[in-house]
């Protein structure tokens, strides 16, 4: 990302102050929403969050630069899967990454554009945000638990799971995620 | 309840920090089994009596019967406690950071588990035969804490940080976890990773039942409880997701609560039985 300096930086540190959104992600928006063209971001800033033309040319310009400069940085990846109205489901999203990556050193976190794998030797769990209203785990079982929350699926997990609230990331749950973290070493 | 016995024994720094406390027991519970509420910690037991059998996740998860010794990992839903005939044990209760140190284990892996203690720990044996050679209940409790003591681990970076975090956490419950994290100068998914990494449950699903231990400890069973009341002035969004989160916690509603504990407690009942429901 290049730093602006002067007036340009001003202008930006202004903006991003009143919008309550940083450049990053404005640009995990933008890629999000699939825009690619100068005018048609000016025109998407300044319809959904009021940037005056100005402001939003600036933007557009800068949001240009991100995307042209390479892939996008996890951190843009995850906010660009948790935008707009999934941004509610982040709470679920940090509960269950929180489980994940405590179970060892050995757990390899890697955000892709449309999910976040978490792998050991091989993938033990996908969490993925299919709608606004859902955080759908992948997990790779060796059994199927006592639940009816799991469903049995085939394709790159043995196991679905839908979760609506962070308070049904519960024990259960948990357990499953541990279990699949045992069954992925080698 | 007069022949049973129960000694709680608060142990000395620095192993304090780790170890909340260790309790002896011996004696014959008036009734068949009980769910036992979470407060957030790991607890191990060394049986020297008879089998006791415990079963997690409210009676749906794993089930383990031993005579040797059980490790109950974090959890945030009630474990099941069925004595096959009289209790004699030593428990050891860990602060909610005192798994790694003492233990030596991942504890995001012993979540919602029961375990064999043997199988889960080498050292437990050897701790077993030195409480089987003590003649008093005292003395097997201090030979406990030297072995403890002996054997715990350094504290490890960052520790101490989500000690400060558990602390904001236990004083207000309804504290969101991104103040927590302000306070403690991290961001908050570093706060919940790192919080994850060292107690075994989210400071989210901590928090959770702490409110819940908060109203468990302050409830008088023989007295009518106002529970609209109650939700509210504990900062629940109203008394159907108190009863709901209760429901996770215990096992039971209110009011199933209520009638274990009185049946069983009687007018008295003791302090240290609350999140206990008695079933016959």
């Amino acid at each position: 990302m290049t730093e602006l300096t002067g007036q340009a930086a001003t202008q930006l540190a202004n903006i991003e102050a009143s919008s309550g959104r940083t450049r990053a992600e404005f640009t995990a928006e933008i890629a999000a929403a699939g825009l690619e063209k100068h005018g048609e971001i000016v025109s998407y800033l300044k319809q959904n969050h009021g940037l005056t033309h100005g402001n939003a040319n600036l933007v557009a310009k800068l949001v240009r630069d991100d995307m042209a400069g390479g892939p996008a940085s996890d951190e843009e990846l995850l906010q660009a899967q948790y935008s707009g109205p999934k941004a509610a489901l982040v709470p679920i999203y940090d509960e269950v990454s929180a489980i994940a990556l405590g179970l060892g050193d050995d757990v390899d976190q890697v955000i892709q554009k449309t999910g976040v794998s978490f792998r050991r030797a091989k993938q033990f769990l996908l969490v993925q945000a299919p709608s606004a209203k859902r955080v759908q785990l992948g997990l790779n079982l060796p059994h199927t638990p006592k639940d009816e929350r799991v469903k049995e699926t085939s394709g790159m997990c043995s196991h679905r799971v839908d979760i609506t609230s962070p308070e049904d990331v519960d024990d259960s749950v948990a357990s499953w995620i541990a279990a699949a973290y045992e069954a992925a070493d080698g | 309840m007069s022949d049973f016995v129960f000694h709680v024994h608060e142990p000395e720094p620095p192993l304090h920090r780790w170890v909340e406390s260790i309790w002896y027991a011996k004696g014959t519970v008036p009734y068949k089994r009980e769910k036992i509420a979470p407060t957030g910690s790991t607890v191990f037991l060394f049986i020297l009596g008879d089998p006791i059998i415990e079963t997690a996740d409210n009676g749906e998860g794993e089930t383990i019967r031993s005579d040797f010794g059980i490790l109950v990992g974090p959890h945030d839903r009630p474990v099941i406690n069925e004595p096959t005939g009289e209790t004699h044990a030593v428990g050891v209760v860990l602060t909610p950071v005192g798994v790694r140190p003492t233990l030596g284990m991942v504890p995001s892996n012993l979540r919602g588990r029961v375990l064999h203690l043997n199988e889960a720990w080498p050292e437990a044996a050897g701790i077993r035969q030195l409480l089987l050679g003590e003649g008093d209940p005292s003395a097997m409790v201090s030979t406990l804490e030297r072995q403890l003591t002996s054997t715990v681990g350094a504290a490890e970076s960052g520790v101490s940080r989500i000690e400060s975090a558990l602390q904001l956490i236990e004083a207000d419950p309804v504290l969101p976890i991104a103040d927590v994290a302000a306070s403690v100068d991290v961001s908050h998914s570093h706060l919940v990773r790192e919080f994850t990494y060292f107690v075994g449950i989210t400071p989210r699903a901590m928090a959770r039942l702490l409110r819940l231990r908060r109203l468990l400890e302050g409830l008088d069973v023989r007295d009518a409880t106002d529970w609209a009341d109650l939700s509210v002035s504990l900062g629940w969004y109203d008394q159907a997701h108190l009863i709901r989160d209760f429901k996770r916690h215990t096992g039971v509603t209110p009011t199933e609560y209520v009638t274990a504990q009185r049946a069983t407690f009687g007018q008295v009942a003791p302090e240290d039985a609350a999140g206990f429901v008695p079933q016959s």
